[in-house]
C-alpha cells in the first residue's frame, strides 16, 4: 500500500456535503404543490432528513401519505440532540418566547451542532428567525 | 447493528465507486456507497411524488390559533 492510499484511507477524502434539513413544512409544500428549494435540495442529493420531520410526516393523511412517509424515512437522517443537551441549550441562548416549540427547537439544535453544519430550509418564518439567531445557517423561503 | 457479509462484485464497479468517491479501502467504501445510493434514490422517488398529493395534511404543530407563515 501506497503513503497516498494510507492517508486516503485515514482521513475521510470525500466529506458529506453540507446539507439541507428540510422541515417538515417544506416538505408539506413539495407533496402537495411543490417547492423549488425542495427540487433543488433533492436534485443535488443534499436533501437531510431528521426523525421528527419524518414523525411529523407519519402523523399526516393523505392519498399518499404512507409512501411519503416510508421514503422520507430513508433520506440521511441528522444525528438528533440529546433532549438533556437540548434542554442546556434552549437556556443557554435563550431559545424561549420565540413562538418555536420543543421538537422544532430539537431540529434547529441538531442544524447547529452537527458537523459540517447543516443548513434549515422551513416555511416557518418564527423557526427560521430562531435559528439564523443561534447561528444556522438558514435557505432563504420564496415569496 | 452491524451485519456480515460475504459477497462477490464485479471489480470494475468497486473501481468506478473508488475513482468517483476517492475512498480504497472496501470496508468504508461499500458502507458510504449505500449511504449515497439511499439518500439519492430517496431524493429520487421523493421527486416523481411532487405536487401528487394536494390533499396531504399533518396535525398543527401549536395551538391552532398561532399563525404560521
Amino acid at each position: 500500500m501506497t503513503v497516498g492510499e494510507q492517508q486516503a484511507i485515514g482521513a475521510s477524502p470525500i466529506p458529506m456535503n453540507p446539507g439541507i434539513l428540510v422541515d417538515s413544512s417544506a416538505w408539506i409544500r413539495h407533496i402537495r404543490y411543490g417547492d423549488a428549494v425542495v427540487d433543488r435540495a433533492i436534485a443535488e442529493g443534499v436533501a437531510i432528513g431528521h426523525l421528527d420531520v419524518a414523525g411529523e410526516i407519519a402523523m399526516g393523511t393523505g392519498d399518499h401519505a404512507r409512501r411519503f412517509r416510508d421514503i422520507i424515512l430513508q433520506l440521511t437522517l441528522i444525528e438528533p440532540v440529546d433532549r438533556s443537551e437540548l434542554f442546556a441549550l434552549v437556556v443557554a441562548r435563550d431559545m424561549n418566547g420565540r413562538g418555536v416549540g420543543w421538537i422544532d427547537a430539537g431540529i434547529i439544535a441538531a442544524c447547529l451542532l452537527s458537523n459540517p453544519p447543516t443548513s434549515l430550509y422551513t416555511l416557518d418564518r418564527r423557526m427560521r428567525d430562531l435559528a439564523e439567531m443561534i447561528g444556522v445557517p438558514v435557505i432563504p423561503a420564496p415569496l | 447493528m452491524i451485519m456480515e457479509l460475504r459477497i462477490q462484485l464485479e471489480e470494475r464497479d468497486i473501481e468506478r465507486a473508488r475513482v468517483l468517491t476517492g475512498i480504497q479501502d472496501p470496508q468504508e467504501l461499500l458502507p458510504y456507497v449505500l449511504k449515497r445510493f439511499s439518500q439519492l434514490e430517496a431524493g429520487a422517488q421523493l421527486a416523481k411524488m411532487r405536487g401528487i398529493d394536494p390533499t396531504f395534511e399533518v396535525p398543527p404543530r401549536r395551538r391552532p390559533d398561532d399563525p404560521v407563515d
